[in-house]
């Protein structure tokens, strides 16, 4: 009887057997290891033992991948957070009002205010809970309390956003001329009057600041 | 000697430092033993003809290639040719070294910024008294594969001739209505089946404690798939010396001629896949 360990004999099994399945391990921070991704060389401790095990092999190849770039996509949409490349001008934590669901509640996130988005986040689950696009607001108003701000957009919809400080949001969000509706800054039209019709408020009239109040 | 810092500073100056892709797939650790000067390089015989060669810690020597840090994933036919070219370096190593422990595939050292066959030396700095006492275990040593398969039709034949108890439910067969004879087939089948596990059993016991008796290590393990009409009935690992291995293949020779309806496979010489374990 002849011992061999080349292909002649030996079949693709014994070999892949041993060189898949045993050999030393390392259990080292040096080897190579993505976070949260197995490697084909890790999942394929689980037995390859026959010719059903090598198709499973190729279908661990495939499922290796999808994980890995579904992991992939993950990393690189959280490094990229909700605001698609935008320079957040506000970012502070706030609360939406949320009808829906087993009961009413304010819904706590990350509320960004960018220049074309109003957007709140919630980190954790990656999830965007509301968004508005500033173009499509209608009117703010600030029904009660100091902390509630109400938006309404174009369609009539509105949403309740609830945040300590949130007079800082709607004073860099534009506001309609009361005269002409066309849409500027809060502060440009309190401070300076409306460019289009050139109606200046009371105040400023009065020969009051903003600044001073 | 070279310590880990004079291998660094030398690769640094080498003549890979600038383009080095920036890790090591490593294939095996060889025992330099009393060999002072051992050839560097194996010879582009790695996973896609990479040159394979060898970084040294004192007396211990990691046989690797210049990889990128990512692992090696493909379809099965090249999975095929890596697993070949992987076995084919620890041939190599085996042929040239005392010891060879053999890595598992898809083996790559790698870190951040640091010269690729420094993390490598470090590591066997790190790991070097374990690789020690492994090497130290696997000296002169090599793996067998012992594969014992059964025929199950010369197996059935020879057990329908041979069993008392077969004969008299095949005896009763004959000339008995169809509907009968169904029921006894069935029953005979049952009963040929019974047999054959039994004589599975009773060679597996046959084989078993001889070769124990020569190997210095058996690892058995769940039997493989086999083509049909062969079941395997043993899938053991042997650890033993290289002087002892005319021995196992007399003892098997032996033991396969006095069974009828078995065949044994006897693969290797293996680096000790089976026995090197985890570090």
């Amino acid at each position: 009887m002849e011992a061999t360990t080349q292909a002649r004999k030996a079949t693709l099994n014994d070999l892949l057997d041993r060189v898949l399945n045993k050999g030393l391990m390392l259990r080292a921070d040096v080897v190579i290891a993505m976070a949260g991704v197995p490697l084909v060389g890790v999942s394929l401790h689980a037995a390859i033992a026959g010719m059903e095990t090598m198709l499973e092999y190729g279908m661990l190849v495939d499922w290796d991948e999808a994980i890995r770039s579904e992991r992939l996509e993950k990393m690189e949409a959280l490094r990229s957070g909700p605001l698609c490349g935008e320079a957040p001008r506000i970012k502070m934590p706030a609360a939406v009002w949320n009808d829906g669901g087993p009961g009413p509640a304010w819904k706590w996130g990350i509320l960004y205010l960018t220049p074309s988005r109003l957007i709140l986040h919630h980190a954790t689950f990656d999830k965007v809970m509301a968004e508005i696009e500033i173009s499509q607001i209608a009117e703010l108003t600030r029904p009660n309390g100091n902390h509630v701000l109400k938006i309404r957009t174009k369609d009539a919809d509105t949403t309740l956003l609830r945040a300590v400080g949130i007079g800082k949001i709607s004073n860099l969000l534009p506001e309609a001329c009361p005269s002409c509706g066309m849409l500027a800054p809060k502060e440009v039209l309190l401070e300076e009057g409306c460019s289009n019709c050139a109606w200046v408020s009371a105040r400023k009239r009065a020969g009051m600041s903003i600044a001073a109040t | 000697m070279n310590e880990p810092n004079d291998v660094r500073k030398q690769e640094k100056t080498g003549e890979h430092g600038l383009n080095d892709p920036g890790a090591r797939y490593m294939y095996c650790i060889v025992d330099l033993g009393r060999d002072s000067d051992p050839g560097l390089v194996l010879g582009q015989i790695g996973l896609n003809n990479e040159t394979a060669y060898l970084i040294r810690y004192q007396d211990v020597c990691a046989v690797v290639h210049r990889c990128p840090p990512r692992p090696y994933t493909g379809d099965q036919e090249q999975v095929y040719a890596w697993v070949e070219a992987h076995q084919r370096v620890n041939n190599e190593a085996m042929k040239q070294f005392n010891v060879t422990i053999p890595m598992t595939f898809d083996t790559i050292l790698h870190e951040d910024e640091v010269d690729p066959d420094g993390v490598v030396v470090h590591w066997l700095a790190e790991v070097y008294p374990k690789l020690r006492e492994k090497l130290t275990r696997f000296e002169g040593c090599l793996e067998y594969g012992v594969e014992v398969l059964l025929r199950v039709d010369e197996v059935t034949q020879h057990r329908l001739r041979h069993s008392p108890e077969l004969a008299k439910i095949a005896a009763q067969l004959a000339g008995k209505p169809p509907a009968v004879a169904y029921l006894m087939k069935q029953k005979l089948q049952k009963a040929v089946a019974c047999e054959i596990d039994r004589y599975a059993e009773s060679t597996f016991k046959e084989f078993y404690s001889p070769i124990t008796a020569v190997a210095d290590d058996v690892k058995v393990e769940k039997p493989k798939q086999t083509a049909p009409g062969t079941r395997m009935i043993i899938n053991a690992s042997c650890l033993l010396l290289k002087k002892k291995q005319p021995r196992l293949r007399e003892l098997l020779d032996e033991l396969s001629s006095g069974t009828p309806g078995i065949e044994v496979r006897l693969t290797g010489p293996w680096p000790p896949y089976s026995f090197v374990g985890q570090l």
